[in-house]
């Protein structure tokens, strides 16, 4: 626990230094931003699909919830977001129960084809009704600088909100992942029957997992729509951008783990960033194609994700180092 | 003896293949029963059945008089029956404890859970291994593994599913005294699927014998092993010499 609290107080203290370092309205600290805001997403989902191996391609749709939920409250009702986030987590917590009560029981591929099935019909729903702006998409009312809003003038204010985000999301995954209900996930990850002849309770335990998922997934929706200012039905419930992006993030910083997440959007953002402007004068998809690459080259490299690199508990032998002196 | 495990008329089939039928038999408490048959005979797919993996197509499964038939494998557990896996189902990436340690945090606190953890590895003389990683553990160490994290289930019955191969005599000869002990100390009861014929009638004092999915006989050892329909199905008859 010691190790995990000292980890999470580092990556705050390094997002306060470069906080203070870098220009607040600059395009770094956007970067920086999103970086500490992905890696909040995938740790919402590795609660489910690190922990208990539960592979969810639909958490775009508690993704969209959280955003829509708070959005929608403030435009119609004024409401701000510091309490339509809790409304939207509520809704997606209702939402992770109604698609779990009759998908828990699926196992593999077919849990991920429910859960993606999920958030497309979200995203078929809010492109048909007018409250969410239908197509056209939905914008958060510019209100300058209010942080009673959750609203900033540049992207260096939401990092005090992102970061306390961040020691959330991460901080409950911590604690999740060395509680009975840790034990019980992995239990289920590693071996369902086996877990159910422990006296595990496979569908309650996956409920109540997702349930903290879906939550912790809807308030990072809330915070993207504030820090985005737009979005809309195709973007915010999307697959790809979304949903694959958070599992994505997840494996190639390290399944299961605490600090994999935040390895995960180090790279994938600042990789997709470095492409985008360094290759923007390629054809459209080659930046894609090159990004995608490298991906599927880090993962067959590396199964276990970024975090095999680093020195593990103990002073072991970083895992580069191993392979180097093997391949020598 | 008043019966803790009924297993009355079970029937499963798998698509055209009948794994079960007709299976009827009780278990007292404190009982250690062996049930034995050629291979395919259904032993696995009985247990699966009595511990709620498998769903029964006919019968009733009663435990401490409580009907069973169709629950959920972990209430099957909470009443107090479990089984141990031919083939070892450890959780492979976590540490042998904490293996161990997933039954007692279903109902205790982490700390009551690895306490009583310690206790079942001491149980089956693994405590030394407590760390070690499960793909370190030599297969009799799984098996005793196995026969731990269902000690650690609080089980009255405890089905085991070959535990004793690939044991050496003497491993097995620990194990046998350890289930004993288990039977005296804490009144479990046992069935065991076991192919070592002297470790199993040493054992038991009541033989099961399936074949084809079918019950053909129910005998204290001495019984069974000089029915003439089991040793033509199973044991052969150079067993009846002895």
């Amino acid at each position: 626990m010691k190790r995990d609290l000292t980890f999470i107080l580092c990556a705050l203290a390094v997002l306060a230094a470069a906080g203070l370092a870098l220009d607040p309205g600059g395009y770094a600290m956007r970067i920086l931003c999103l970086v500490f805001l992905t890696a909040a997403m995938a740790q919402s989902w590795n609660i489910m699909g690190g922990l208990a191996a539960q592979i969810s391609l639909g958490h775009a749709a508690f993704f969209g919830i959280g955003a829509y939920a708070s959005t929608i409250l403030q435009v119609e009702a004024g409401l701000s977001p510091w309490i339509g986030m809790w409304i939207g987590m509520v809704l997606a917590v209702a939402a992770a129960m109604l698609l779990a009560l009759p998908t828990v029981r699926l196992r593999g591929h077919y849990l991920a084809l429910a859960t993606l099935a999920f958030a497309e019909a979200c995203r078929v729903i809010a492109n048909s009704i007018g409250i969410t702006g239908g197509p056209q998409g939905i914008s958060v009312p510019y209100m300058g600088n209010s942080p009673a809003m959750m609203q900033f003038s540049q992207s260096g204010g939401y990092l005090p909100v992102i970061g306390a985000l961040f020691a959330l999301v991460f901080g409950l995954f911590a604690l999740i992942s060395r509680s009975r209900l840790g034990y019980m996930l992995r239990a289920i990850r590693e071996n369902e029957d086996a877990a159910e002849l422990s006296g595990v309770s496979a569908v309650r335990v996956k409920i109540a997992g997702f349930a903290i998922s879906a939550a912790l997934s809807a308030l990072c929706g809330t915070v993207f729509a504030q820090f985005m200012y737009f979005f809309d039905p195709d973007s915010i419930f999307s697959p790809l951008s979304i949903s694959v992006r958070m599992a994505l993030v997840a494996i190639i910083g390290g399944l299961a783990t605490l600090s994999g997440p935040l390895w995960g959007a180090v790279v994938l953002v600042v990789l997709e960033e470095t492409a985008r402007s360094r290759f923007s004068a390629l054809p459209p998809g080659v930046t894609p194609l090159l990004v995608g690459s490298l991906l599927i080259a880090t993962v067959l490299w590396r199964p276990a994700g970024i975090v095999s690199l680093l020195p593990a508990p103990g002073g072991v032998r970083p895992g580069w180092l191993k392979w180097r002196k093997r391949n020598a | 003896m008043p019966e803790l495990l009924k297993a009355e008329d079970l029937g499963v089939s798998f698509g055209g293949l009948r794994a079960l039928s007709g299976v009827t038999f009780g278990l007292g408490a404190g009982e250690i029963a062996g049930l034995i048959g050629p291979n395919g005979a259904g032993k696995t797919t009985l247990f699966s059945t009595l511990v709620g993996l498998v769903k029964p197509a006919t019968g009733r499964v009663r435990l401490s008089g409580q009907d069973m038939t169709g629950a959920a494998p972990n209430r099957i557990v909470r009443a107090g029956m479990t089984k141990t896996f031919q083939n070892t189902a450890l959780f492979d990436s976590m540490p042998l404890i904490d293996n161990i340690v997933v039954p007692g945090v279903v109902h205790g606190s982490l700390a009551e859970a690895r306490e009583r953890a310690a206790d079942c590895l001491a149980r089956v003389g693994l405590a030394h291994r407590r760390r070690a990683a499960v793909g370190d553990l030599t297969f009799p160490e799984k098996a005793l593994a196995e026969i731990a994290r269902a000690l650690a289930t609080r089980p009255k019955v405890l089905l085991l599913d070959e535990v004793m191969a690939a044991l050496t005599p003497q491993e097995m000869e620990a194990v046998i005294a350890q289930i004993r002990d288990l039977r005296a100390r804490e009144g479990i009861s046992f069935v065991i699927v076991e192919h070592h014929m002297r470790a199993i009638m040493g054992l038991c004092e009541r033989i099961l014998v399936l074949n084809f999915g079918e019950l053909i006989a129910d005998g204290t050892p001495a019984e069974v092993s000089r029915d003439p329909l089991v040793l033509s199905a199973y044991l052969g008859e150079d067993h009846a010499l002895h």
